[in-house]
């Protein structure tokens, strides 16, 4: 258990930095942390969903161009909900990017942890739970 | 990589624009609107409806200065916004003050991420290189 806590913190080391950034530096807008927790938290669950079941032989071949096809579509999934469920005043181009800035650096951690072969499933389910929990985290921080 | 760049950067142009600093604007302002956000008094977003169609999103403190029915008038990164007989000495934000620590971190991120990714990928399998002999 803890060493899968361990591997994966090439992916959620550089986000929490990050994250206490936007804290420190942006905190008096918490919306802003709360969108970017979201779309990372969002992204790395998606992200540890799909590529779970890839049979191990064709997982390294198919996962860097389908983790940014999948990162492009929770970007995408994201500038949906804003347009349409989180359009309260107006569509908000910041919030759209913070999102999407934590869904770049939740694809980009995730790709970061791959080594020479596929990651055992341990891995992905503490990815999932770290996903899910920050996308509850941020949606705390983008509502409330 | 290259896509967090970009938002990073949009990021800082979005929030430098509601300061009006970048933009040139020459129209008559015909109305403006305060739209109530998730958190009321703290994200508010300021609407200002120009001649021409355009609307754009300003600062609190533009929006407080403009009057409607009034001729805005600037150049393009200038600090000077005259509505009228008024001039306003523009400042960028504090949102994009701040976010000029944040972004250039995010974008740090990003390019260490992707550089942890590649020498991940490309580690070459010695067993397949001949060993020098001799």
């Amino acid at each position: 258990m803890l060493a899968s806590v361990r591997s994966i913190l090439p992916t959620v080391l550089p986000a929490l930095i990050i994250g206490a950034g936007y804290l420190a530096f942006l905190g008096y807008r918490h919306d802003y942390l709360g969108h970017y927790a979201a779309g990372f938290g969002g992204t790395l669950a998606a992200l540890a969903v799909a590529f779970k079941e890839v049979p191990d032989e064709r997982f390294l071949a198919r996962i860097p161009a389908r983790a940014l096809l999948l990162t492009l579509a929770c970007i995408a999934a994201g500038a949906y909900a804003e347009a349409t469920v989180f359009n309260i005043a107006k569509f908000d181009e910041v919030d759209f990017c913070n999102q999407s800035i934590g869904a770049v650096l939740a694809g980009l951690g995730f790709l970061a942890n791959i080594g020479e072969r596929k990651p055992d499933a341990a891995f992905f389910r503490i990815e999932f739970y770290a996903g899910i929990v920050t996308l509850h985290v941020g949606f705390y921080f983008a509502m409330f | 990589m290259i896509c967090g760049l970009l938002l990073a950067t949009a990021n800082l142009w979005y929030t430098a624009a509601r300061s009006l600093i970048p933009l040139a604007i020459h129209a008559r302002l015909i109305s403006k609107e305060r739209r109530p956000e998730k958190h009321p008094g703290i994200d508010d977003v300021y609407l200002l409806k120009l001649a021409g169609n355009r609307t754009i999103q300003v600062d609190e403190v533009i929006y407080d200065f403009v009057a409607e029915g009034q001729e805005l008038k600037k150049a393009d990164w200038s600090n000077q916004l005259q509505s009228g007989t008024e001039t306003l000495r523009l400042q960028f934000s504090r949102d994009f003050r701040r976010m000029l620590w944040v972004m250039p971190a995010t974008m740090i991120a990003a390019v260490v991420l992707c550089v942890l990714t590649m020498r991940n990928r490309v580690k070459p399998d010695t067993a397949d290189y001949p060993v020098a002999s001799g």
